[in-house]
């Protein structure tokens, strides 16, 4: 029901981010889509990477705080107004997103909405009870 | 609780004051004679014994520095003849050559009397076992818990530090009902005895803990742990050793013993004694020290002195736990702030598992400014800048609440940061480089 998503604590210096990616490619681990939260002094990596225990395991080796979590994926339509419907079944539940974004996988034919809710489990069961059913993906 | 002087220990301050007049004029008088480097540092500010009427006079006098050890090592400040000296104790310290100090008879008697006083303090006595795990040699630490317990009539357990199998074997079975030594080590004892199952067979009530600072946080933490009372003792080599000050039961301040030691408190910058109350170095002088005197010692300590009459009874004033060294002091933004002090906020908040850090001091557009860069564990770590920010937030006001001042918190990574080798390289002030 979930997918395993990789956060990585990156500090503000130059090619922090750069020096991340390289740890993944020289372990031949794939990212399937990322996004960074940001603040002044340091930055907050989310990875969707196939192999994420690999990937934890050797960034951590490498020195740099990382943990994973999962989160619920669900697809949409490629088309106006679906993501509001998704949002609106959580704001009825009286649940609020800590983040979200978006990537494509060949395996699946629309996008996926990749979502970290206030509370994972009523979240999930709001979902399913609106029809929506959460998507999960090839990871080691 | 006992008292084993009151004569000498709730001595009117008036009185006091008298007895101590006496022996700093006698103290002056055989050190110019007999120590040269006292002799030139008085003749060069044109001052003679008979210059010094009493304590109001204190002032006059020149300071003495840890340097003056170095220079004139080993023997060329001792007022002694050397076949009267019974014994030398030495400290290597992180620098440099090490120091000696030495001895006669009445000295030790003098110093187990300081250590006795703390000892009937806080309800020792002849019925007790003191168990002294300090380290015993050339350090003060062991010998002078030793001499006190000895001095009360205690039965004195001289297990010396290390061995910590043997050493909570022997607590147990000869009964230790008194435990010296340094405060971490009495946190490790007490950590193993907790991983052995033997709290429930010690026979401990009290714990006396100096050599190295501590915080109330640690004393709590060894009380809990061995079931005891912790006092805290203050001493250093030059001017004795352990028992220069100490707690009494009400445990509110440190006990000078001001018949053998006048402590001062002065501005490190300018030598000015300072106002009764104030926070500034302390300076010992040793009015009854005869093999090793020093006037006007500069401890590097940062401290308080309170000369109200505590509720034991006793008059001799009372001095805080040093805040910190001199060395260490780092003035932002007209604010005294030691190192320590920031440590203390590192170390409560990391739930005792001391995280790498930096202190960086710069100045930018004529302010003073505070980062302190701070590795993070991995479970401070949680997915979300939320929970980032929120610990940030959480050192800054601890920071400021401790300091005063504000700070910037950094988050680093886990060994991001240079091993430090010693407290100095912690701390980066570059004010001075502009
Ligand atoms: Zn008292």
């Amino acid at each position: 029901m979930y997918i395993i998503q990789l956060s990585v604590f990156v500090e503000n210096r130059h090619g922090r981010a750069c020096d991340i990616m390289e740890i993944l490619s020289e372990n031949n681990i794939n990212i399937l889509t990322l996004s960074i939260a940001d603040t002044t002094d340091f930055g907050v990596m989310r990875l969707i990477v196939d192999k994420p225990e690999l990937a934890k395991k050797v960034i951590t080796e490498a020195g740099v705080i990382c943990r994973t979590t999962r989160v619920i994926a669900v697809p949409v339509d490629h088309t106006p107004g679906e993501l509001t419907k998704l949002l609106k079944i959580l704001k009825d539940a009286d649940l609020s997103v800590e983040y979200l974004y978006a990537f494509c996988v060949e395996e699946h034919s629309k996008p996926i909405i990749v979502l970290r809710p206030t509370h994972r489990e009523p979240a999930l069961k709001a979902l399913i009870a609106a029809g929506i059913e959460p998507v999960t993906i090839e990871q080691e | 609780m006992a008292i084993l002087h009151p004569e000498i220990e709730c001595m009117p301050r008036e009185e006091l004051k008298k007895l101590q007049s006496e022996r700093l004029k006698w103290q002056v008088a055989r050190m110019y004679e007999r120590v040269t480097l006292f002799r030139k540092r008085m003749d060069a500010l044109g001052l003679k014994p008979s210059d010094i009427n009493g304590v109001e006079d204190l002032h006059k006098l020149p300071f003495s520095y840890k340097q003056d050890l170095r220079d004139y090592y080993p023997y060329g400040l001792f007022a002694e003849p050397l076949k009267d000296i019974v014994r030398v104790h030495a400290s290597s310290g992180t620098t440099g050559k090490q120091i000696v100090v030495g001895y006669t008879q009445k000295d030790l008697d003098d110093w187990a009397d300081g250590v006795a006083r703390m000892m009937v303090a806080i309800g020792l006595g002849e019925d007790d076992f003191v168990q002294v795990s300090y380290g015993y040699g050339l350090f003060t630490g062991g010998l002078g818990a030793h001499g006190g317990a000895e001095k009360i009539g205690a039965t004195v357990i001289p297990t010396s530090a290390g061995n910590t199998q043997r050493q909570i074997q022997t607590m147990v079975d000869f009964g230790s009902t008194a435990l010296c030594c340094t405060p971490s080590y009495a946190l490790y004892l007490g950590e193993s005895i907790e991983e052995m199952g033997l709290k429930d067979q010690l026979s401990l009530k009290v714990g006396i803990f100096g050599a190295e600072p501590w915080t109330e946080d640690m004393r709590h933490t060894i009380e809990n742990k061995l079931n005891i009372k912790a006092y805290d003792i203050y001493g250093l080599s030059e001017i004795m050793g352990p028992g220069v000050s100490y707690e009494c039961e009400c445990q509110a301040g440190m006990h000078v013993c001001e018949d053998m030691f006048i402590p001062e408190i002065i501005d490190p910058d300018t030598g000015e004694v300072l106002p009764e109350g104030a926070q500034g170095e302390l300076v010992f002088t040793t009015i009854t020290k005869e093999g090793f005197p020093l006037i006007r010692y500069r401890t590097r300590d940062i401290c308080e002195l309170n000369y109200e009459k505590c509720a034991c009874g006793r008059t001799h004033v009372r001095m805080k736990k040093p805040q910190g060294r001199t060395d260490d002091m780092l003035i932002i933004r007209g604010v005294n702030v030691f190192p320590s002090q920031i440590e203390e906020v590192l170390l409560k908040a990391s739930n005792g598992a001391m995280p790498n850090y930096q202190i960086i001091v710069d100045r930018v557009n004529n302010n003073d400014t505070l980062d302190i860069n701070v590795e993070m564990t991995a479970e401070m770590f949680g997915d979300d800048v939320k929970t980032l920010a929120a610990t940030e937030k959480m050192l800054e006001n601890e920071v400021r609440s401790v300091l005063g001042i504000g700070a910037k918190i950094h988050l680093c990574n886990p060994k991001s940061l240079p091993k430090s080798e010693g407290k100095a390289k912690r701390v980066f002030d570059n004010r001075k480089l502009h």
